[in-house]
């Protein structure tokens, strides 16, 4: 019996493929609870413009990576403007830096270049993390640094960049 | 077996969720744009003797931008013309001005006062660079061409202006 049912369902499925088109289906499932959110998804920076004072501000925001089934995964942080925020054809070197905030990741963090101090975002930059997050997630400080340019001026104005992080499992 | 086929074809699905958060970074730098002069007043003697008066450099101009397109502009009270009133009668003796840029030729693309000129309009000068934070130094020179008639004695005086705006 199980025979012939096999047989039939393996005719069935020869049969559909003669008269169907073919259907490309994805499906993707991802991890409970896994997510990366900021206090803030508006960073503005004031620049003096001296020639002298650089900016830093060590928390210009707050992210909270969750991930509540997953126990490998890292984290990747890249620039539309490869680490310069622009107006038009001017731009400006911005460099980031990510603190953990007040151990409140139990896991492992392996060392990171974006973690150990600033870096400018020319390429992407990696935080790998062994161990899933609590419930409320781990929260780290992401700092932002603009040195000034010695005795000149940036042209006045706004830049702008977008800074996407990603959370990649495994 | 096909539990573990199971859980690596679970695990490779999985492998492929991967999801972001963007911020947008905006930074903004402050504008500076000013001109100075090193002194408010400039003193003059002229001892209508019918020769010309000249004072080069009578000071220097120190320009700050922060923006690369701007311009500088002089202009004057009386269109240019030192003025004495006495009574109900008014006296005038028209002078020049002179600003010397060819220190700085590759941030300046028009200058209508690099030659000496009377500002009966206002007159300008075209920058196309930022200056640096020091600002740039030109030379500003003050003559009364020579004269054939006698000025009527006394203290003559004019204002001038010198502002600046990004273009």
């Amino acid at each position: 019996m199980k025979k012939w049912w096999a047989i039939t369902g393996l005719l069935l499925l020869i049969s559909g493929a003669v008269w169907a088109n073919n259907v490309t289906i994805n499906a993707t499932v991802l991890p409970a609870d896994a997510n990366i959110l900021f206090d803030s998804y508006q960073w503005n920076i004031p620049l003096v413009n001296d020639g002298a004072t650089p900016y830093q501000n060590d928390q210009q925001g707050v992210m909270t990576v969750k991930s509540g089934s997953t126990w490998i995964f890292h984290i990747q942080f890249s620039s539309a403007n490869l680490g310069y925020v622009k107006q038009g054809t001017d731009k400006i070197a911005y460099y980031v830096k990510v603190t953990e905030l007040a151990d409140s990741y139990g896991g492992i963090i392996m060392s990171s270049d974006i973690m150990n101090g600033y870096v400018q975002l020319t390429s992407s930059k990696t935080i790998q993390f062994i161990g899933k997050t609590s419930k409320n997630g781990a929260r780290f400080a992401v700092g932002i640094k603009v040195n000034a340019l010695a005795g000149q001026f940036y042209e006045s104005g706004v830049y702008t960049d977008t800074m996407t992080v990603t959370f990649f499992v495994f | 077996m096909k539990k573990i086929l199971a859980f690596v074809f679970v695990g490779l699905i999985v492998c492929s969720g991967a999801w972001a958060a963007q911020v947008t970074i905006n930074a903004t730098a402050s504008q500076v744009l000013s001109v100075a002069t090193a002194n408010a007043t400039w003193s003059v003697t002229l001892d209508n003797t019918g020769t010309a008066v000249t004072d080069s450099p009578v000071d220097n101009l120190t320009v700050k931008s922060s923006k690369h397109a701007y311009t500088v502009t002089f202009s004057s009270t009386d269109a240019g013309k030192l003025k004495m009133t006495s009574g109900t009668e008014s006296y005038y003796i028209p002078y020049l001005i002179k600003v010397d840029t060819t220190g700085w030729g590759s941030g300046v693309s028009t200058n209508n006062l690099s030659d000496y000129v009377q500002l009966d309009t206002g007159k300008t000068i075209v920058f196309t660079a930022r200056t640096p934070v020091a600002g740039k130094i030109f030379p500003i020179s003050f003559k009364i061409n020579e004269y054939t008639d006698y000025y009527e004695n006394g203290d003559y005086s004019a204002t001038l202006t010198i502002g600046i705006s990004a273009n």
